[in-house]
């Protein structure tokens, strides 16, 4: 079983902070994403499962064993690199094969585990061949390869598709969670990119300053965000977002409209809507509309709302031109609430 | 058109004939020395000069058989060997720490191997010369290679130090999860790739210690490299053992320089830092 | 994983400061204790520093040594940076050309002296040239004391031949560092090449100028074999009187004072260049 347990975890670099009081526990074979910007420390938190860093303080269990103090090559996990680190002396071959020559594995096994992992990642043709002489793509290929390999009971994946180009990494996307899905194992996948998060993820970690704000699954995340952190991050574009007088009880009034809301105390809330979560209508919120940008299949169109930057997402043949000024209806039940002060979601 | 056209034709031809000039200038003296030796001893003293060398081995042969040259010429291998050796023993782990590490005294660490390039390292041969008669070290080969030890070494730990910063971590961190301790990763992994370098950083310090003058004369009496031997024969040698002496000293510093080409420029370059 | 074993940098680094520790400090410290120590007295005195400054020899030796750095250095400087633009310039062949010229960093100054002995020598390839253009009609002696200006010139481009290559690397290196995107912007803002010159790669180039020239200078005052192959005693030079006094004269207090006078050329012009030719904090590449 390898389940993974992160118990109050936290990291000091000198006197800066990078995890603080980290708690999260992965199933056996989950697929876990954890997602955020440059510097919120997700890299470091996968580093320090994988022990290639050590925690100020707290626990990591693997399975019924408890790891934080053992070094990388025994906790039973694999890792991929972003930048793939890729022996440029070792042949793809013998890079596959790294591992298993480490564990002393016989000749005929470890061969046939090479094959079968190259044919895995499709670079069978590539065997004889040194990482010079591979593409970016290929050598990513290699690097996944050599994680399988291992057959670990843990692979973790720093960011490694963000290093392709565009059309490369979708590709990949696909190939990785076909080939992860079948595997047995349980993934740690570290992101800046929420539509990897979303596409590959069976649950989310969205981190942020050295915390996890919200852990779900990508529909909820996307649905449900708990702050106001996470309906900006998840979604492109981003989620819009509304100051909200409260005229009576559960009524609040945005930018002239009055919508149904929550039952609180304080006079102000920020109303959230999603930009694909309006259509124009001859009534609803009134929107000038300031720039047009045509995205092939839909309009994106920036408007102004109450001297608020909104944006929306239109059919292609809405017959719109910069300057008018519109009206755009909201589904109901998608709009969400945000204490501003708090940047916590309120619940209607 | 044409005028352009031939403005900068003059000026490449001022160009390439500019650089074929300054790569005879080096070569020049160098062809006149090797012309000296592969002549007999007669021709030299002749007058004038023949530009063309007689490819006679005289000079070279009574070079090598006038007395205790073959022992010079062994002492100045063995010190170089000895020096090649302990500069990169003693260097590559410093060069290794200082690139991967972090540590209190870095900086100072740092300074003090570029400030020992400051001083004027030969001088150091004189106070080092009464410690080593004290401790039997004097006019031996390991004396000596230690003090051109201590002129190589800021070189091998600057050099080892670029070459292992030049190797991502990430190389070692990906050996640690497929199952390498951290000296395995180490020797599988950083080891191949820096061979080459430090094959390089090696002859380099090889070349110091066979050229070095001052100290091999201050510090060898019986057992003299080849440098300290020509010093001492200056003013009684005939000319042709001066030119043979000269063109063997020479010869070794044309192949390394050549072997270490590629390696040049990230060492001497390293001073910038 | 980087930072589990603290000790391990200091157990690293350890052999090499023990080693320098031993075979730089303490000679570094000792030559310093010897200057003041004179056998005619016990304790410390400047005996050693009057001794060597009252000898006829030293001013000579001192103003020989300052001549030739000053007639060297400059120029070696100037050839050095010529090369590397030129070398900087070119694509094919650079490898070639970059070689030979590099050649004469492995070889001792010794060698080089006795190289261009080849050449000043009585029955040299000078007096050869200049019997075959029919300018003399025997073989003059040319390194003789009757010849003061032949020896200095012999020794100076010796030491040009020899050691302009050891600026050429740092420079070659530095002028590498530069990305060709500033010359490109200079050239679309209309600079010509010599502009060019001027503007980007002199000011770009500071750091490595400094530490060519901080180098060079003080291989300089410290020059030795070279003077020994062509000049002899004809060329007194500080260095060369540093050995005399060890190994002939067996007088390590004057040799001492000597070394720290060449120590202490060394620290002013290494100060004085690092004030000429300092780099103002903030800018880099």
């Amino acid at each position: 079983m390898a389940e993974i347990s992160i118990r109050n975890i936290s990291k000091r670099f000198d006197t800066y902070e990078a995890l603080t009081d980290i708690n999260l526990d992965i199933l056996d074979q989950e697929f876990m994403v954890l997602l955020g910007a440059s510097g919120c420390g997700k890299t470091t938190l996968l580093r320090i499962i994988a022990g290639l860093e050590t925690a100020s303080s707290g626990e990591v269990w693997i399975g019924d064993r408890r790891v934080d103090h053992l070094p990388a090559k025994d906790r039973g996990i694999s890792m991929v690199f972003q930048n793939y680190a890729i022996f440029p002396h070792l042949t793809v071959a013998d890079n596959i094969g790294f591992g298993l020559k480490m564990a002393k594995m016989d000749a005929t096994t470890m061969a046939d585990r090479i094959q079968e992992n190259a044919e895995l990642m499709h670079i069978e043709q590539l065997l004889s061949r040194y990482s010079g002489e591979l593409s970016g793509g290929q050598r990513q290929r290699v690097a996944v390869a050599r994680a399988l390999a291992m057959e670990p009971d843990v692979i973790l994946m720093d960011e490694p598709l963000s290093n392709l180009d565009a059309l490369l990494r979708l590709e990949m996307r696909a190939e990785l969670k076909g080939v992860l899905q079948r595997s047995n194992t349980t993934a740690i996948y570290v992101t800046h990119d929420q539509v990897e998060a979303m596409s590959l993820a069976d649950r989310v970690s969205v981190m942020d300053s050295g915390k996890i704000v919200q852990a779900a699954d990508p529909m909820e995340l996307y649905r449900s965000p708990a702050t106001h952190f996470v309906a900006g991050f998840i979604g492109n574009p981003p989620m819009n977002f509304l100051k909200a007088q409260l005229t009576q009880s559960n009524v609040w009034n945005v930018a002239g409209i009055e919508y149904q809301g929550p039952n609180t105390a304080s006079g102000d809330l920020l109303c959230a809507i999603r930009p694909e979560d309006v259509t124009l209508s001859p009534t609803g919120l009134p929107a000038k509309i300031l720039m047009i940008e045509p995205l092939g299949p839909h309009l994106l169109v920036t408007t102004s709302i109450a001297d608020t930057a909104f944006r929306a997402i239109l059919d292609l043949d809405s017959h719109v031109q910069v300057g008018d000024q519109i009206f755009l209806k909201p589904i109901l039940e998608r709009i969400r609430w945000f204490d501003p002060s708090s940047k916590l979601a309120v619940h209607a | 058109m044409n005028q352009v056209g031939a403005t900068i034709k003059a000026s490449r031809m001022v160009y390439l004939s500019s650089i074929v000039l300054l790569c005879l200038w080096i070569l020049g003296p160098l062809y006149l020395l090797a012309v000296n030796a592969l002549s007999s001893p007669e021709t030299i003293n002749q007058f004038p000069m023949s530009l063309i060398p007689e490819f006679d081995l005289e000079s070279l042969i009574f070079f090598l058989k006038f007395n205790g040259m073959i022992d010079a010429l062994i002492n100045s291998i063995m010190v170089a060997i000895l020096t090649m050796i302990f500069s990169i023993g003693l260097g590559a782990p410093a060069g290794y720490a200082l690139s991967r590490f972090d540590f209190i005294g870095k900086e100072f660490f740092r300074v003090m191997i570029l400030m020992t390039r400051a001083f004027p390292l030969p001088l150091l041969a004189l106070p080092l010369a009464v410690l080593f008669i004290e401790t039997g070290l004097d006019d031996t080969q390991i004396g000596l290679s230690l003090i051109h030890t201590t002129l190589a070494l800021p070189f091998a730990i600057l050099i080892t130090f670029s070459l292992f910063s030049g190797i991502p971590r990430e190389l070692e961190e990906a050996a640690w999860t497929l199952g390498c301790t951290r000296f395995g990763a180490f020797r599988c992994v950083v080891l191949p790739l820096i061979l080459p370098g430090i094959t390089a950083s090696a002859i380099f310090a090889f070349v110091i210690s066979w050229n070095e003058v001052f100290a091999s004369a201050v510090l060898t009496i019986q057992n003299r490299t080849l440098t300290a031997f020509l010093l001492q024969n200056l003013d009684t040698a005939p000319l042709h053992l001066k030119f043979a002496g000269g063109f063997i000293l020479v010869i070794p510093a044309l192949i390394f320089i050549f072997a270490v080409r590629k390696y040049l420029f990230a060492m001497w370059g390293i001073s910038n830092r | 994983m980087w930072s589990q074993n603290k000790q391990l940098p200091y157990v690293l680094i350890a052999p090499a400061s023990l080693f320098l520790a031993v075979f730089f400090l303490y000679p570094f410290l000792s030559v310093i204790t010897q200057a003041f120590e004179h056998s005619s007295s016990d304790g410390y005195s400047l005996k050693n520093f009057q001794d060597v400054f009252s000898h006829w020899k030293f001013s000579i030796s001192l103003e020989n040594t300052l001549l030739l750095t000053a007639a060297v250095v400059p120029v070696q400087l100037a050839l050095a940076l010529l090369m590397a633009t030129m070398v900087n310039g070119m694509t094919k062949g650079r490898d070639f050309v970059l070689y030979i010229w590099t050649i004469p960093l492995g070889i001792s100054d010794l060698a080089a002296g006795i190289v261009w002995l080849v050449i000043f020598e009585q029955t040299g390839f000078l007096n050869s040239l200049m019997m075959s253009l029919g300018l003399i009609s025997q073989p003059t002696p040319l390194l003789t004391y009757q010849n003061p200006m032949m020896i200095f010139v012999a020794i100076a481009l010796a030491e040009i031949w020899r050691a302009t290559a050891i600026m050429l690397v740092i420079l070659v290196a530095g002028i590498g560092l530069i990305p060709k995107e500033y010359y490109e912007a200079a050239s679309v803002f209309g600079a010509s090449r010599w502009q060019q010159f001027l503007k980007v790669t002199l000011p770009l180039l500071r750091p490595s100028l400094q530490t060519a020239l901080i180098l060079r200078v003080i291989l300089a005052f410290e020059v030795f074999a070279v003077v020994a192959a062509l000049g002899g005693t004809l060329f007194p030079v500080l260095m060369g009187e540093t050995y005399t006094y060890q190994f002939d004269l067996l007088n390590s207090g004057a040799a001492a004072a000597i070394a720290l006078v060449i120590l202490g050329l060394s620290i002013a012009f290494t100060l004085l260049i690092l004030r000429v030719l300092r780099v103002p904090k903030g800018v880099s590449i």
